[in-house]
C-alpha cells in the first residue's frame, strides 16, 4: 500500500518520506518500550512504596493495636499526612473492626471499597489500594488498610509521554533536515543522469555523457548509461556511414543514369548523325562514281567534237560567215558542256590544295580580271593592297572568286552595281549565322574557327535570296536557275573549307546578296 | 632543219585518233596512228618520233604500262598522256614515271600545237667556249644526239646571238677567253632569269670555287671537262624535260 502510495512521488521525496517513517517508527517503538517499562518499574516502585508504609505504620502501630488504643493509632496514621497522594488510611484490630482512620485532603469514603478485604493490592480507577496484615511475634493483631491516587504517577507518566513526543518530534525534525541535506548524495546523480537522459532525449544529443559522481551502482548506472550511449552514438555513426553511403551510392547511380541517358541521347544523335553522313557520302560517293563515269564517257566525244570543230573551222573559208558563226556556237556548248563536267568532278573529290603564300590583293585582283562583267554591271572594288599574304591554293580559290561574281552577275541579269571588297579581320571562337538572314556553311566546323582572316566580300544587286532558300543554298544540286545543275556554290564550300577558310552568306530579299570568304592569313 | 615532227598517237577512241592526227597533218607534222597501247609500243620501235600523245584510259596495257615500256628503250622520249578523267594518285604516279604532262580531255589544241613548236624549238643550244677544238666536238656529239647547237667564242656577242634566237641551254665555259665567265653568268641570268646556264669547266682548285659562286648565282649545274658523254646528254635532256612540263602544265593549271 505504501509503495503505492510512493510510487509516484520524487525519488527524493520518496526517500525522505521512508527515512521519516522508518525514523518515526523506531523512535515511537522504542518510546513506547521506554514508556513501558518505566510504566512498569514505576508502578513497582508505587507498590513497594506503599507496601514499606504499610509495614512501617503496622509496626509503629502494634503498641496501639495491642492496647486499642485509638488516639495514639489516630496519630501514627496522621503521619501519612508527610507523604502526598494517601488519600485514606484506615487501620483494622484483629476482629477486624476499625481502630482508626486517616483522610487526606481529597479522601472521600465513599470511593472505598467494602470491607474486610484480603491481604493484597487492590486496583480502583485512578488509585491503588493495600490491605496488609500487622503480625507481632507471629501472631496478626490487626489489618492496615492504605488508599493511595495515582496523580502523581498519572502526572509523571504525562510529563514522560510529553518528553518523549518532543524528542519524537526533534529527532524527526532533525532527521528531516539531515535527510533534506543527505539525501542529494544519492538523489544528485540520479537527478543528473535523469537530466542527462532528458537532455539526450530532447536534443538527440549523443556525445553527451552523464557525470559519474559516485562510485556505487548510480556511478555504475551513470556509467553503464555512457556505455550505452556512446554505443548508440557508434551505432548511430555506423549508421550515418552506412546512410551517408547508400546516399552517395544513390546519388551515384542516379548520376550514373543520367550520364547514362545523356549517353545515350547523345550517342542517339550521333548514330542518327552518323547515318545521314553516310547517308550522305554514299549518295556522295555514288554522285562521284556516277560523275567520273558520265565524265569520262562524255568527255572522249566531247574531246572529238572539239577537234572536229577545229578542223572544221581551219578548213572553212573566213568568207563563210554562216558555217563560221555555227562553228562557234558548237565550240561554246562544247565548252559549256565540259564546264558542267568540271564541276560535278570537283564536287565529286575536292583535290588535296597545293597551298603557296599568295598576296590576297593580287589574287582578288587577277580573278576579276579574269571574269567577263557585262556592261549593265557596274563593278566597284575595294581591296587595299595592305592586304597581307594568304595560305592557299591560288587556282582553287581562284575557282571560289570567280564562281562567286560570276553568280552575283547572274542574279542581276537586269544589271546593277556589285561591290567586292576585303579586309583583315580577326576571328574568335565562332562565325555564326547571327541572324535569319545570315547562313554560315558549316555551322560545326564555325566553333573552332580562329586567327586572323581576310575577309572577301562578293555583293550583288539581285533580288536575294528567301528566307528558305538560305538553308538549303550550300547543299548540293540546289538551283534557282533555270539552267545549271547546283553544284557552283557546294563546291566554293568545299574549296574554301578545305583551304581551311569559311563560307558565309547574307541576304535580305529585295536587298541583293553578299557572299564573304574567310581566308587564313599566312603564317 | 627539218620542222617536221614525228608524233605517235595512241588512243582506242578511232575518232579521237583521227582528228587529233588530221590536225596534226594541218599544221605540218607527222602524226601516226596506233589504237592501243602493245600496239604503241610496237610502233615506238619502228618510228621512233618526237612525241608520244596516249590516252591513259585503254583496255589492255593503260597508257602509263605502255609509257614505261617505251621509256625502257628510248629513256627520253616525250611522252604526254590524256585523260578523260585521271585522279591525283593516278596524275601523281604518270608524272612520277616520266610523263610530260597528263592532259584532260578535250585536248587544248592551241595547247598541244604551242607544245610542238616548243619541243621543236627547244634543241637549239649554245656552246660557249674560247677552245675552239672543245667546243666543235661537243658540238658534234649534241648533233649526233639530234640537238641543234651553235658555238661562240666571243663572249661578248653571247647576249646578241640569245637575243635571236631561242635557246633550250647555254653551255658557258668558266674560261671564255679574256671576259671572266661569271660576269657573263650574271649578265645571262639578269636578262634571262629562266635560262639554264651549265657552266663547264676544267677541274682546278682555281675553277672550284667561282664554280661555287656560279652555282650560287644560279647556274642550272657544272660539267667537269672531259665530258662524259651521258652525264651531259642526261643534263641537257633534264633541262628540256623541265621545260616541256613546265610549259603544259603552266598551261593546264591556268585553263581551271
Amino acid at each position: 500500500m505504501i509503495s503505492g502510495v510512493l510510487k509516484n512521488l520524487q525519488i527524493r521525496h520518496k526517500l525522505i518520506i521512508l527515512n521519516l517513517g522508518i525514523t518515526a517508527i523506531v523512535i515511537i517503538m522504542a518510546g513506547t518500550i521506554s514508556f513501558i517499562t518505566e510504566y512498569i518499574s514505576f508502578r513497582e516502585s508505587l507498590l513497594q512504596n506503599l507496601s514499606s508504609q504499610a509495614t512501617i505504620i503496622g509496626s509503629n502501630s502494634t503498641a496501639a493495636l495491642l492496647f486499642n488504643d485509638q488516639k495514639d493509632a489516630r496519630e501514627i496514621l496522621g503521619a501519612l499526612r508527610s507523604i502526598p497522594g494517601i488519600e485514606f488510611a484506615i487501620l483494622f484490630d484483629s476482629s477486624g473492626s476499625e481502630l482508626a482512620s486517616y483522610q487526606g485532603p481529597q479522601g472521600d469514603r465513599r470511593e472505598l471499597p467494602v470491607f474486610p478485604q484480603k491481604d493484597g493490592y487492590l486496583k480502583i480507577p485512578g488509585h491503588l489500594s493495600i490491605t496488609q496484615g500487622i503480625s507481632l511475634n507471629r501472631q496478626r493483631v490487626g489489618t492496615i488498610f492504605i488508599l493511595s491516587n495515582l496523580d502523581k504517577f498519572y502526572a509523571l507518566m504525562t510529563k514522560r509521554g510529553a518528553v518523549t513526543l518532543l524528542t519524537f518530534l526533534v529527532v524527526l525534525s532533525i532527521a528531516y533536515i539531515l535527510l533534506s541535506k543527505w539525501q542529494r548524495v544519492i538523489t544528485e546523480p540520479i537527478l543528473s543522469l535523469s537530466k542527462t537522459m532528458q537532455r539526450v532525449t530532447w536534443e538527440r544529443n549523443y556525445a553527451l555523457n552523464a557525470k559519474i559522481c559516485s562510485n556505487d551502482e548510480i556511478g555504475e548506472l551513470a556509467g553503464g548509461f555512457n556505455v550505452m550511449i556512446e554505443q548508440i552514438q557508434e551505432r548511430d555513426a555506423i549508421l550515418r556511414k552506412e546512410i551517408e553511403e547508400r546516399k552517395r551510392a544513390e546519388e551515384e547511380v542516379r548520376n550514373l543514369n543520367e550520364g547514362l541517358e545523356q549517353k545515350v541521347v547523345e550517342k542517339t544523335l550521333q548514330l542518327i548523325e552518323a547515318r545521314e553522313e553516310l547517308v550522305r557520302k554514299e549518295k556522295l560517293a555514288i554522285l562521284g562514281q556516277l560523275s567520273g563515269f558520265v565524265s569520262h564517257e562524255l568527255r572522249n566525244p566531247l574531246g572529238v567534237m572539239n577537234n572536229t570543230v577545229f578542223i572544221l573551222r581551219s578548213l572553212t573559208p573566213s568568207s563563210d560567215k554562216t558555217t563560221q558563226e555555227y562553228l562557234d556556237i558548237l565550240k561554246h556548248e562544247i565548252d559549256k558542256s565540259e564546264r558542267i563536267i568540271v564541276d560535278l568532278l570537283d564536287f565529286s573529290r575536292t583535290k588535296t590544295p597545293q597551298a603557296t603564300l599568295v598576296p590576297a590583293h593580287e589574287l582578288l585582283l587577277q580573278n576579276i580580271s579574269e571574269c567577263v562583267i557585262p556592261e549593265n554591271v557596274s563593278l566597284q572594288t575595294k581591296v587595299p593592297e595592305t592586304l597581307p599574304q594568304v595560305k592557299v591554293d591560288r587556282h582553287q580559290i581562284g575557282q571560289v572568286i570567280q564562281n562567286l561574281i560570276t553568280n552575283g552577275i547572274q542574279a542581276m541579269p537586269d544589271g546593277g552595281i556589285m561591290t567586292v571588297s576585303a579586309h583583315l579581320s580577326h576571328a574568335s571562337g565562332s562565325v555564326e549565322p547571327d541572324s535569319i538572314n545570315r547562313t554560315s556553311g558549316d555551322g560545326e566546323l564555325s566553333k573552332e574557327f580562329e586567327g586572323d582572316f581576310v575577309e572577301i566580300s562578293v555583293k550583288d544587286g539581285g533580288m536575294g535570296i528567301s528566307a528558305e532558300n538560305m538553308k538549303k543554298l550550300f547543299q548540293p544540286l540546289f538551283t534557282t536557275k533555270t539552267r545549271g545543275i547546283g553544284l557552283g556554290l557546294t563546291i566554293c564550300k568545299n574549296l574554301t573549307e578545305a583551304n581551311g577558310g569559311r563560307i558565309m552568306v547574307e541576304s535580305e530579299v529585295g536587298n541583293g546578296a553578299k557572299f564573304t570568304i574567310l581566308l587564313p592569313v599566312a603564317g | 632543219m627539218d620542222s617536221k615532227l614525228k608524233v605517235l598517237i595512241v588512243d582506242d577512241d578511232p575518232h579521237m585518233v583521227k582528228t587529233i592526227s588530221d590536225i596534226l597533218k594541218m599544221e605540218g607534222h607527222e602524226p601516226y596512228s596506233t589504237y592501243s597501247g602493245e600496239e604503241g609500243v610496237e610502233e615506238v620501235k619502228e618510228v621512233i618520233p618526237d612525241c608520244v600523245l596516249m590516252d591513259i584510259k585503254m583496255p589492255g596495257i593503260d597508257g602509263i604500262k605502255s609509257m614505261v615500256m617505251m621509256k625502257e628503250f628510248f629513256p627520253h622520249l616525250p611522252v604526254v598522256l590524256m585523260s578523260a578523267y585521271s585522279t591525283e594518285e593516278e596524275s601523281k604516279e604518270a608524272k612520277l614515271q616520266g610523263a610530260c604532262s597528263v592532259l584532260t580531255k578535250p585536248i587544248d589544241i592551241r595547247l598541244l600545237l604551242a607544245f610542238l613548236t616548243l619541243l621543236r624549238r627547244e634543241k637549239n643550244i649554245l656552246i660557249v667556249d674560247n677552245d675552239i677544238l672543245s667546243s666543235s666536238r661537243l658540238k658534234d656529239l649534241l648533233l649526233s644526239r639530234d640537238y641543234q647547237a651553235d658555238t661562240e667564242v666571243n663572249p661578248d656577242k653571247v647576249l646578241n646571238i640569245m637575243e635571236k634566237k631561242y635557246e633550250l641551254a647555254v653551255l658557258l665555259d668558266l674560261n671564255v677567253g679574256d671576259a671572266d665567265g661569271l660576269e657573263i653568268l650574271r649578265d645571262i641570268r639578269s636578262r634571262y632569269p629562266t635560262k639554264p646556264v651549265v657552266l663547264t669547266a676544267g677541274y682546278s682548285e682555281e675553277t672550284d670555287r667561282a664554280i661555287k659562286t656560279g652555282l650560287k648565282i644560279g647556274a642550272y649545274s657544272c660539267l667537269y671537262k672531259p665530258f662524259d658523254t651521258r652525264t651531259l646528254l642526261r643534263t641537257i635532256e633534264g633541262i628540256r624535260y623541265e621545260k616541256l612540263s613546265s610549259f603544259l602544265e603552266g598551261a593546264h593549271l591556268s585553263r581551271g
